[in-house]
């Protein structure tokens, strides 16, 4: 790969509106995938990802534009956008060997028969199947035909890479392994990847950015770690990662924070929330598992903090996780860390629920409401 | 096995028996000396093999017939493959039309269907057998060659296509390099089916035997004339090609699908 390497470009979405027949399938998307990034498509089925990926390769009609590097898409075939796609059943073709599969795109762009040769050999060496050049696809296994897939996008050094639903057709334990080897590989070849998914840890442990879509729409994009600490809105809150959610009104605000009064159970203090909340908002607010520290009752200042029963716990090694009934009778989880637990409480126990004020997500009901419509 | 009682036996042997019967009968009769058509066979004798090459009109007749069978695959085939691709991955302002209009031949009678041809080539003044009847042959087998390669193509996946065309094939070279060999079984036994449906067709193809007859008119034609066991020597003849046709087929389609 050494000799000509991939020179990353940058993926430009220009307000893309994608129809099929009534439904609006794409609405006006723009946003920038800088050159060199790893970008995921997250989002529940239908919400369009599929169809925004197969729009940058050419496969969905579309109103708006897709540039890439400086140039429009626009009226460019999609056999001449110099684009990589590992499908979603990889689509390898099984009337051929790995090594004719993985040429298929060089031969294409009549590259001499004795180079072809070497770049497929280079290329099956960085996927690790240097030995598979003459099987027929169709007797590899999952993993090798995804990592031949892999091969033959990126043996034509394409501009950007796109992956459908790259992970879903593997076994967990084959899953991890290649999500480590698209990560490798990504970074070793500079390539600009977008890719389409509907597992959250794929996007939070693969992506350098995620886009969260729904409906035709992006929510909200950014570093995982930002985006599942500050969700813009209440459906990205709930779609990546588990979440406690209550309902709360706002008794006082300022720049910092806000005071949220759960009826009949207590207050808890919100750092500033995406959506400004005024005093006398209903709010929603959403409290990561992991967020949640538990104290025997009695033993903290209750000012910001719950009351709860603990009422069941399970260990699960790396920490435990301890359903907690509220004062009105909801559930919450909690996952408590291991060394954290020898507190001495335990199934019975009244807890006080503490939460640190950055952990708390508050969003007024009203654009709760306006989201779920 | 022991379970399955004698009426569905009773069935199956009964049907197996129409079938094979009236095969063994032709064999056996063909291989007569003397010249009736007598079952089992009197004395043994390949005279009637032999006097199938002494008539010229039987060595013209096949040859005519298998020119036009091949040619009427060929055409059939080219114009099956872009009618299936239309109906499988089209949607167009009278489809259903155009999909009834490619299966009427298997509704309207042949008699029909031959006159109809009859008058109109006439009209137009096309005189020629292998015009008139390559014409006809295309109408009789497309049904056939249509409905298989739709088939085909509705379980080929479209994602292998596009992993052509993104790769950088152009659409027409993606059909040709990846879908057309993937779909081959489909195309063979179309083909198979185009040529059969040609080869044997006598009812509607009597009408157009202008310049050149078929072997089906030929044999026909004599059969009215003789009693003798010359046609069984050409059945039994017919049988062992197509027989041998349909397992080549098969054992290159198999063999393709185990190696590639």
């Amino acid at each position: 790969m050494s000799e000509r390497p991939i020179s990353p470009q940058a993926v430009r979405f220009d307000r893309v509106t994608a129809r099929y027949r009534e439904v609006t399938a794409l609405a006006e998307i723009s946003f920038t995938v800088p050159a060199g990034e790893i970008l995921a498509l997250l989002g529940p089925s239908g919400c369009g990802k599929s169809t925004l990926l197969r729009a940058i390769a050419g496969f969905v009609p579309h109103s708006g534009d897709i540039y890439v590097g400086d140039r429009s898409t626009a009226g460019v075939p999609s056999h001449r956008r110099n684009i990589g796609m590992v499908f979603q059943d990889y689509a390898l073709f099984p009337h051929m060997t790995v090594a004719d599969n993985v040429g298929f795109g060089l031969k294409m762009r009549r590259v001499p028969r004795s180079a072809i040769g070497t770049l497929v050999s280079e290329a099956l060496g960085l996927v690790g199947l240097a030995d598979f050049e003459s099987r027929m696809a169709r007797q590899l296994s999952g993993g090798q035909q995804q990592r031949v897939a892999l091969a033959r996008a990126l043996v034509i050094k394409p501009a950007i890479l796109l992956l459908d639903e790259p992970l879903s057709a593997l076994d967990k334990k084959l899953r991890e392994e290649m999500r480590f080897e698209l990560k490798r590989i990504q970074r070793l070849t500079g390539v600009t990847t977008i890719f389409v998914t509907h597992d959250q840890d794929e996007a939070l442990g693969l992506a350098d950015r995620l886009a969260l879509m729904r409906r035709g729409t992006v929510l909200q994009i950014g570093r995982p770690e930002d985006v599942y600490r500050r969700p813009a809105t209440p459906f990205v809150a709930e779609f990546l990662g588990a979440v406690n959610s209550r309902k709360a009104i706002c008794r006082s605000a300022d720049a910092a924070s806000s005071l949220l009064e759960v009826p009949g159970l207590g207050f808890l203090r919100a750092a500033t929330s995406p959506a400004p909340i005024q005093v006398g908002d209903e709010a929603r607010l959403f409290v990561r598992p992991e967020r949640i520290a538990l104290v025997r009752h009695g033993t903290h200042d209750t000012q910001c903090a719950l009351s709860a029963t603990v009422t069941a716990q399970i260990y699960l090694g790396r920490h435990k996780e301890v359903t907690l009934r509220l004062a009105d009778g909801t559930n919450w989880t909690a996952n408590i860390s291991d060394e954290a637990t020898d507190t001495g409480i335990g199934v019975g126990s009244e807890v006080t629920v503490v939460v640190e004020p950055r952990d708390v997500l508050a969003f007024a009901e009203r654009d709760f409401e306006r989201t779920l419509q | 096995m022991n379970r399955a009682g004698w009426l569905p036996w009773t069935i199956t042997g009964f049907t197996l028996l129409c079938m094979v019967v009236p095969m063994i009968v032709i064999i056996g009769t063909s291989f007569n000396s003397g010249s009736e058509m007598a079952f089992p066979p009197v004395g043994f004798s390949l005279g009637w093999y032999a006097n199938i090459f002494q008539r010229e009109q039987f060595p013209r007749s096949f040859q005519f017939s298998l020119l036009l069978a091949v040619f009427s695959t060929l055409v059939s085939l080219t114009v099956g493959m872009l009618c299936a691709v239309a109906l499988s991955r089209y949607r167009f302002f009278g489809k259903n039309a155009v999909a009834a209009a490619i299966n009427s031949p298997l509704i309207v009678p042949q008699v029909v269907l031959g006159m109809g041809f009859l008058v109109l080539l006439a009209q137009i003044g096309i005189v020629s057998s292998l015009i008139g009847l390559g014409l006809l042959h295309l109408v009789l087998t497309l049904p056939y060659t249509v409905r298989v390669l739709v088939a085909s193509l509705a379980r080929f996946p479209s994602s292998l296509e596009e992993a052509a065309v993104i790769h950088g094939a152009n659409r027409f070279v993606a059909f040709v390099r990846v879908t057309m060999p993937c779909i081959k079984p489909g195309i063979v036994s179309a083909a198979i089916f185009a040529f059969v449906t040609s080869f044997d067709n006598f009812t509607a193809s009597q009408f157009l035997a202008w310049d050149r007859t078929t072997l089906p008119i030929e044999i026909y034609a004599y059969a009215t004339l003789e009693t003798d066991p010359t046609i069984c020597a050409i059945s039994t003849l017919l049988i062992v090609m197509t027989t041998g046709i349909v397992v080549l087929a098969e054992r290159w389609i198999g063999l393709e699908t185990v190696t590639g």
